[in-house]
C-alpha cells in the first residue's frame, strides 16, 4: 500500500489542507505555486512531521514553540533593556523600585552562589610586598578600591622574620609580627607563615560585623600593614618581609 | 740516579697526598639504584670522615658580603668566588648546595644557624602531601627535617622540625623531606613514586658510624631513593642512618676544591642560585 501524501486524493473535504486550495474559477495565488515545492518536501519529512502537517497541528506547534523558546528570551530582553533604561533615571522612587527588583532576580536565580564558584567576576587583582624593620620602617601603605559592602579577599603567600646583617641573630620566639589594616580598622594580626595562602574574605558576614565602622558613601583606599608592638621590640638588624595578594570582586554583598 | 730518586720521592709525595686525600674524604660516581619502573638512576656519593673534617652551614649572601635579596648566586659561582677569598683560598674544602629558597633566591626558607647565630627562624608549614606514614614525627611537616649540629658536644644529626626547640643547634639548617628517618627505616610512602615528578635531587646523609656522606642524583622520586639510602652497604644501598633532602634541580650539586690551582671539580648542575650552602673542610 503506498504512503499516504498531502497531494493524494482526499476523501475528507474538512481537512485543513483542502481548506487553502483555490476554485479553478478564482486566479491562481503565490500558494498555488508554493504547493508543488511543498509537496516535494512533504515528501522527504519524517513521519511525526508529516502527520503534524496532515491533522493541522502546525498553527498550534508554532504557538508552542513562541512560548516555550521565544517569549522567554523576548521578556529577558525586555526586562533588560528596561532596567537598563530606568537605571539612567536619577529620581528616587524609581532607583529603589529597580533596586528592590534587581534583588528579587540576584537572590532568586542565586546569583552569588554562581558567581562565587569561579573568579569570572573579578574586579581587579593587586599584589603587594613589603619590607618592615624594627626601629626605622615599621610601616607600609598601599593604595587600594573596595567600595562599601564590596567583596574581596587578602590572601598572604609570606609573613616572614629575616637577619638582614651577619652579625644578626633573631629571637625564636613565636610572636605576632604585622598588624593589617583596611582604612582605619585593624582587621588582623598574623604571626610567621610561608606558602600558606592565608585568605582574610572580606564578604558578606564581615561587612555585617563591621559596616558600622566603614563610611557607608566612602570607599576604603588604603590596605597598611604595621610591625605590632611585639614586633616593633625585635632587634633592628632583622627585618619583616610581607607579600601576598588583594583580589576585589564586582559584587556587592546585600546588607 | 739522582733523578731516579727525585722521580721517586715526587711518587711517593703524590701517592702520600692522594691518600691524605681519601682520609678525608672520597667520591663515587658510579652507584645506580632502580626506580619504580625499573629504569636505572645513577649517583654520586661523596663520603666524608667527620673525624677529619669540619662541615659549616653557610648564608650564602652573607658569606659573599652582599644584602639579603640582592645576591643570586649559584652552586658554582659561590664556589669559584670562594676559592679566591684568603679565607678558603688554597685549603681543600669541598661546598654543596643547602635548602630552599624563601621570597628571593638568596632568602632562606626555614631554620638558618650559623655560628650559633638564627639568621631564620623554623617554619612549620603543614605538610600538604603525606609522604612520610602517618604516625611519623616527619610526616607532619613539610620542611620536616633540621641538619643540626648540637650545642655541647658538637655532634650532628637530622631532627625532626616538630622536635626542634630553640637553643638547641649551634649551626642548623632546615629542609625536607625526610627520606631516611632515624634508624634506617624508609620515611617515604611508596604512593609517592607514582604521585610525583622525579627531580634532581642532593641528599645529605648521616651513617651509623662518624661518616657523613652527600648524594647527588639523576631525576627520581623520592620513594625509590630513599629505599636505596636506607638499604645497607653489604646490600648495594647506601647504608644511611638517616637522610635529609636538601635544594635540588638545577640548584643540586657539589663542588670540590682541591689545593693549589687545580680546578674545582663540579658534579651535578649547580645552576640556580642558592640561600645557603654546607661548606666542608679537613680539620
Amino acid at each position: 500500500m503506498a504512503p499516504e501524501t498531502p497531494s493524494a486524493p482526499s476523501k475528507n473535504p474538512t481537512q485543513p489542507e483542502e481548506q487553502g486550495k483555490t476554485r479553478p474559477d478564482q486566479p491562481p495565488n503565490l500558494s498555488t505555486y508554493f504547493k508543488p515545492l511543498l509537496d516535494v518536501v512533504f515528501l522527504f519529512l519524517p513521519g511525526n512531521a508529516r502527520d503534524i502537517f496532515q491533522k493541522g497541528l502546525l498553527k498550534p506547534l508554532i504557538f508552542l514553540v513562541f512560548v516555550v523558546a521565544i517569549l522567554p528570551l523576548l521578556m529577558a530582553f525586555l526586562a533588560g533593556f528596561w532596567l537598563k533604561g530606568l537605571g539612567n533615571i536619577d529620581v528616587a522612587v524609581i532607583k529603589n523600585l529597580r533596586l528592590a527588583y534587581l534583588e528579587v532576580l540576584q537572590d532568586g536565580f542565586s546569583f552569588e552562589e554562581v558567581a562565587s564558584r569561579s573568579n569570572a567576576r573579578l574586579d581587579y587583582f593587586q599584589w603587594f610586598e613589603a619590607d618592615l624593620q624594627p626601629g626605622a620602617k615599621t610601616f607600609k601603605e598601599f593604595r587600594i578600591s573596595i567600595q562599601p559592602r564590596q567583596k574581596a579577599a587578602i590572601t598572604y603567600k609570606t609573613v616572614t622574620y629575616k637577619a638582614d646583617t651577619p652579625n644578626c641573630s633573631l629571637p625564636e620566639e613565636e610572636i605576632d609580627l604585622i598588624s593589617v589594616f583596611l582604612g582605619e580598622q585593624l582587621i588582623e594580626t598574623l604571626p610567621q607563615q610561608t606558602n600558606s595562602n592565608h585568605t582574610f574574605e572580606i564578604g558578606k558576614s564581615w561587612w555585617a560585623r563591621n559596616m558600622p565602622k566603614f563610611d557607608s558613601d566612602e570607599v576604603v583606599q588604603r590596605l597598611s600593614f604595621k610591625l605590632t608592638n611585639e614586633a616593633k621590640k625585635l632587634p633592628q638588624c632583622g627585618r619583616v618581609h610581607v607579600e601576598g595578594s588583594v583580589s576585589v570582586f564586582k559584587d556587592l554583598v546585600s546588607s | 740516579m739522582t733523578a731516579l730518586r727525585y722521580i721517586f720521592a715526587c711518587v711517593t709525595l703524590l701517592l702520600a697526598g692522594s691518600v691524605a686525600n681519601a682520609a678525608w674524604w672520597v667520591l663515587d660516581p658510579s652507584h645506580s639504584f632502580n626506580d619504580a619502573a625499573g629504569k636505572p638512576i645513577k649517583a654520586t656519593s661523596l663520603t666524608i670522615d667527620m673525624k677529619a673534617a669540619n662541615l659549616q652551614v653557610l648564608s650564602v649572601p652573607f658569606e659573599l658580603k652582599a644584602s639579603l635579596g640582592s645576591a643570586e648566586v649559584s652552586l658554582r659561582s659561590f664556589a669559584a668566588h670562594a676559592s679566591k677569598q684568603p679565607r678558603y683560598g688554597n685549603k681543600e674544602w669541598i661546598a654543596v648546595n643547602g635548602g630552599f629558597s624563601s621570597y628571593r633566591v638568596d632568602v632562606p626558607l626555614g631554620l638558618l644557624v650559623v655560628n650559633g647565630k638564627v639568621y631564620s627562624p623554623l617554619v612549620k608549614e603543614k605538610t600538604r602531601t603525606a609522604y612520610a606514614a602517618s604516625d611519623s614525627e616527619f610526616g607532619k611537616l613539610r620542611w620536616s627535617g633540621v641538619l643540626c649540629q648540637f650545642k655541647g658536644n658538637n655532634s650532628w644529626d637530622v631532627i625532626a622540625a616538630t622536635r626542634y626547640q630553640p637553643g638547641l643547634c649551634q649551626q642548623a639548617l632546615q629542609a625536607g623531606p625526610v627520606p631516611v628517618e632515624p634508624n634506617s627505616k624508609v620515611g617515604i610512602s611508596p604512593a609517592e613514586a607514582t604521585r610525583e615528578k622525579p627531580y634532581k635531587r642532593t641528599i645529605i646523609c648521616l651513617m651509623n658510624d662518624t661518616r657523613m656522606r652527600t648524594v647527588v642524583t639523576q631525576e627520581t622520586q623520592l620513594f625509590p631513593l630513599a629505599q636505596w639510602l636506607s638499604k645497607a652497604e653489604s646490600g648495594r644501598g647506601l647504608g644511611c642512618r638517616v637522610a635529609l633532602n636538601l635544594s635540588g634541580d638545577s640548584s643540586s650539586g657539589i663542588a670540590i676544591r682541591s689545593p693549589g690551582n687545580a680546578p674545582i671539580n663540579f658534579i651535578g648542575e649547580g645552576s640556580f642560585p642558592i640561600p645557603t650552602a654546607l661548606l666542608f673542610e679537613k680539620k
